[in-house]
């Protein structure tokens, strides 16, 4: 089975337990480096941005408890919870009197067993994925130009799948959907490397507008 | 250093540190919000005694009160449930949940159970054997 067909059927999956399941309301998944796999249509762009923002900074401090399980915020007038499934994350938004056995069935039982069915027929490195969510952290020089600034790792990660060949230039996408080319380099800091963020000078991060801690999807591009 | 508590604490843990902290003299309060508050830390102190409890944060309006069994980790379980009330906020705006109540996060080892009201909000730290819904009914937390 290709990448393309696993994730269209974990997509049909999430939109037919959608449509079955009374109370939940939307539903997507993402692996643990911050790559959405599958996702429902009815969430919204900015809500998958802000989830994987949020997500990653409570990954960080998580370690404490023996690193993320699950976690779940009730409101008034609804629900969101974030389960941990193998190596990747589950994101189900549902109301807020949803029956527990429901949400229980899906996201202990259901989704689980498709995965491992999935996995099963055919196992697909979902990890290797190209885009990846970073989180903005705008800077200015006067010698800085446009050129953005991404974890070494991560570049390392990017040349592996281009035969080696260093990758020079990245595209960003911002949440509302606006698009832009950079050349990028390393992040030299050994204090901000590993920490998921974009190094974006000033004058780009206006230009995309957008700002400080948001999340923005990087490509790497064909050297 | 932390300091202990002034008042009687009576922990079973001789090496459990209690951190008050006021930020500044506390504005006059409705009675009925000091008698909620008061109530909460008798029902907390109850608590703490409990086998699996690691320990509490209470953030009122101008103060808080930190509990906690390894007082090295004091700072450490502080971030955590500030940044995990912070990430209960900006969820609840981006999914339109209304106004948050409950968060709770489970590790592999423990997990914390955030409560939250108008005037003030619980971070309690436990082991995984407690089940954090019957902590938060032992609460009473409204």
């Amino acid at each position: 089975m290709e990448k393309e067909a696993y994730v269209e059927a974990l997509k049909n999956t999430l939109t037919e337990i959608r449509n079955v399941s009374p109370g939940i309301n939307s539903s997507f998944i993402f692996t643990e480096d911050g790559a959405v796999i599958a996702g429902d249509p009815e969430v919204a762009n900015m809500s998958i941005n802000t989830t994987l923002s949020s997500f990653q900074k409570i990954a960080e401090k998580a370690e404490l408890i023996g690193g993320l399980r699950s976690f779940s915020v009730d409101g008034a007038q609804g629900r969101v919870y974030i389960s941990h499934i193998n190596n990747l994350y589950l994101v189900t938004a549902t109301s807020k009197n949803i029956d527990e056995n429901i949400l229980r069935s899906v996201t202990q039982v259901i989704i689980p067993t498709v995965l491992k069915l999935l996995e099963t027929i055919n196992p697909v490195p979902l990890k290797s994925t190209q885009s990846q969510q970073l989180v903005v952290e705008a800077f200015s020089g006067f010698f800085t130009g446009d050129t953005v600034q991404i974890d070494p790792k991560l570049l390392s990660e990017w040349s592996g799948l281009f035969n080696g060949q260093n990758i020079n230039e990245v595209e960003i996408k911002a949440p509302d959907g606006e698009t832009t080319r950079c050349k990028v380099k390393e992040i030299t800091d050994t204090n901000l490397q590993g920490k998921g963020i974009i190094r974006i000078p000033d004058r780009v991060c206006k230009a995309l507008e957008v700002n400080k801690g948001e999340s923005v999807t990087i490509k790497p591009l064909e050297p | 250093m932390p300091r202990k508590r002034k008042e009687e604490d009576t922990t079973e843990d001789p090496n459990a540190q209690t951190v008050s902290v006021k930020q500044e003299p506390a504005a006059p309060r409705e009675p009925q919000t000091e008698r909620d508050i008061e109530r909460l830390q008798d029902s907390l102190r109850r608590l703490k005694v409990k086998k699996g409890i690691i320990g509490y944060i209470l953030r009122a309006e101008k103060s808080a009160s930190i509990d906690i069994n390894d007082p090295t980790k004091i700072i450490d379980y502080a971030v955590l449930s500030s940044i995990v009330l912070n990430a209960g906020e900006i969820l609840s705006s981006s999914f339109e949940l209304g106004g948050v109540y409950k968060v709770t996060l489970e590790g592999e080892k423990a997990k914390m159970l955030t409560l939250r009201t108008n005037n003030h909000s619980l971070s309690v730290f436990m082991e995984n054997t407690l089940d954090s819904d019957k902590i938060h009914r032992e609460l009473d937390v409204s």
